[in-house]
């Protein structure tokens, strides 16, 4: 079962143990500190503590943001590298799980909320109609 | 007006109501690490009042009940997301297997597509070389093995799958029938007013291992509970059990069947929805695309092996054994045995390699599914190693949430030391109160008594 303090074992050994190049000593601190911020994320989804939730993705994007405007020398493959970008892909597989989820809850919730008298069929139709927007929205409406 | 035995009495009450209660909480520090456990408390009533007159006197305590703590919502909660846990698990076991026949090794399928495209290659230098035409015809066998024996290991893992599924259906028929037996001792020592706190805990935790295997819902009735399938497959009513049986199907897998009726396509959840899943869904999905790949590979390369000419001069043979329309991938074989039969010539000349060019550039046509080979078989390895990330995320985040719900359902129903330290403080003064005034009317009494006796 995983456990918070697997995720706090992971967030010292990896930065500790591996000792690299340091022109790529940036982007290990980039992807400890994404990795770092995907756990307090996910603490933040599991105790729906919302304004911790923003702030942390937030971080996560400015962090992308840093990590992806590295030249690419800075990003070039190494084993420590690569294990630490695995460990924040799977991070982030969890975290977009974890949000469907929470989505989920509050859709049920305001389904609750609307009672018994709610014409669904034109919820469904409006949110339909607003997905179809742009194919940006559409992605995110799926 | 009440007397000194009735105080007597009441005292008694008193004394026996405190010891029930530190009997509690003494059985409670004793579970504090018995796993499924939920903390019980004294229900301490006051008994009913003696009215004399005008007068209203109380009569003392009784130790109406003891409770054990549970949040049954919580509780649900918990049966949920343990189907879902157990659904995942499954799926991951699974899927990390089957994503084993898809690594990157010398024999498989796609470096054996490569090699035998290569050998084409090869052979178009020199078409009339019979090493390289030897060569031709190893590569095409390495590659039809490649294909029967990827789809011989999904055919293998399905068949362990069908037998987990057997033995999963054994496991829930096991717990079914304890959950009704209890169901029948809690219902009888709760029909006479008795506790049934620990018949009640080690139902609740039959319940969460059933839930991991099975997707259940929880239907509590008068002293009792009912046990459905989440479409309402009766599994427990009461104190009695209805057991699933499996069956062999036409195709040889099993079927999961409830009272004659056949209730495998409703099973979603749970571990033997995952291991459904898997051997319904995921795996024969990915037999199906290799059985595509496998087909429009060979159909393709015979159409244009049977266009050109042999070293002979002849008409092209087939080169593989014309597929079968399912099972391509594990029937798929080297029809040609004759090195001399691979049709290199475009216009029968010994010399002409305008047929072998034209087998080389299948390599990059859209031949399967409008897709060149390769891009479709690394698009099977993409799908494959896809669903098993998905299904690892998702069993990570399962465990997450269950963990979360059992931290709260430790808060609502764990043993907490130092909250039983101070209820046994509690008690024991209120026992020790109790035993002194006993011991004061005992004295009034022997007042009483001394006054007569003078």
């Amino acid at each position: 079962m995983m456990e918070w303090s697997s995720g706090d074992e992971d967030r010292t050994t990896s930065g500790a143990s591996n000792a690299l190049n340091p022109a790529l000593a940036a982007a290990q601190a980039l992807l400890l500190a994404l990795q770092s911020s995907l756990y307090d994320t996910q603490r933040a989804l599991l105790t729906g503590d919302v304004k911790n939730l923003e702030q942390w993705t937030e971080k996560q994007n400015s962090l992308m943001h840093s990590y992806l405007a590295l030249p690419d020398g800075e990003r070039a493959p190494s084993a420590v590298l690569a294990a630490l970008a695995a460990r924040v892909r799977e991070l982030g597989r969890i975290q977009i799980v974890l949000l469907s989820r929470a989505q989920n809850r509050h859709r049920m919730l305001s389904n609750l909320r609307a009672g018994t008298t709610t014409d669904y069929a034109r919820v469904a139709e409006s949110r339909a109609a607003a997905c179809d927007l742009t194919s940006a929205t559409k992605e995110r409406c799926r | 007006m009440s007397s000194l035995n009735t105080s007597l009495d009441i005292a008694l009450s008193g004394l026996m109501a405190e010891q029930g209660a530190l009997e509690t909480t003494t059985n409670n520090v004793a579970n504090i690490n018995t796993l499924g456990y939920s903390r019980q408390v004294p229900d301490l009533v006051t008994r009913d009042p003696i009215v004399e007159d005008q007068l209203t006197f109380g009569s003392g305590v009784d130790l109406q009940k003891i409770e054990s703590i549970r949040d049954p919502i919580l509780e649900s909660q918990i049966q949920q997301e343990t189907q879902t846990q157990g659904q995942w698990s499954a799926l991951v076991s699974a899927l990390s297997q089957t994503q084993s026949n898809f690594g990157t090794t010398a024999s498989d399928i796609g470096t054996a597509i490569s090699n035998f495209f290569d050998s084409l290659n090869q052979l178009s230098t020199s078409p009339a070389d019979l090493s390289l035409r030897q060569n031709v015809l190893t590569a095409a066998a390495n590659m039809a093995n490649a294909f029967n024996m990827a789809s011989h290991r999904l055919t293998s893992q399905r068949t362990n799958l069908d037998d987990s599924v057997q033995q999963t259906v054994g496991q829930i028929n096991q717990i079914t029938t304890q959950i009704a037996r209890l169901n029948r001792q809690i219902s009888s020592l709760e029909n006479v007013g008795e506790s049934a706190g620990t018949f009640v805990d080690q139902r609740t935790q039959l319940i969460d291992q059933l839930s991991s295997l099975i997707d259940v819902s929880v239907i509590p009735t008068d002293n009792t509970l009912t046990i459905a399938t989440a479409n309402g497959t009766a599994l427990v009513a009461g104190q009695q059990s209805f057991a699933l049986s499996t069956q062999l199907d036409a195709s040889g897998v099993q079927h999961i069947f409830s009272q004659a009726r056949d209730i495998t396509s409703t099973i979603v959840s749970g571990q033997l929805g995952g291991l459904l899943e898997a051997r319904d869904g995921q795996i024969p999905a990915i037999q199906s695309q290799l059985d595509t790949l496998a087909s429009g590979l060979a159909n393709a390369v015979n159409g244009v092996q049977t266009a050109g000419f042999d070293l002979n001069g002849n008409a092209g043979p087939d080169l593989f054994n014309p597929p079968a329309a399912t099972g391509a991938a594990s029937s798929l074989s080297v029809a040609l045995t004759d090195p001399s039969g691979i049709a290199a010539s475009s216009d029968g000349s010994v010399g002409s390699n305008g047929n072998v060019e034209a087998l080389y550039a299948l390599r990059n046509q859209a031949i399967v599914n409008g897709q060149t080979p390769t891009d479709y078989y690394s698009s099977i390895v993409f799908n494959v190693g896809n669903a098993a990330a998905n299904a690892n995320a998702q069993q990570s985040a399962s465990s997450l949430v269950l963990q979360q719900l059992n931290d709260q359902r430790s808060s609502v129903s764990g043993v907490s030391l130092d909250q039983e330290a101070a209820n046994m403080m509690r008690y024991q003064q209120a026992y020790a109160a109790s035993a002194q005034v006993i011991s004061t009317i005992n004295s009034m009494m022997q007042t009483v008594i001394n006054m007569k006796a003078s």
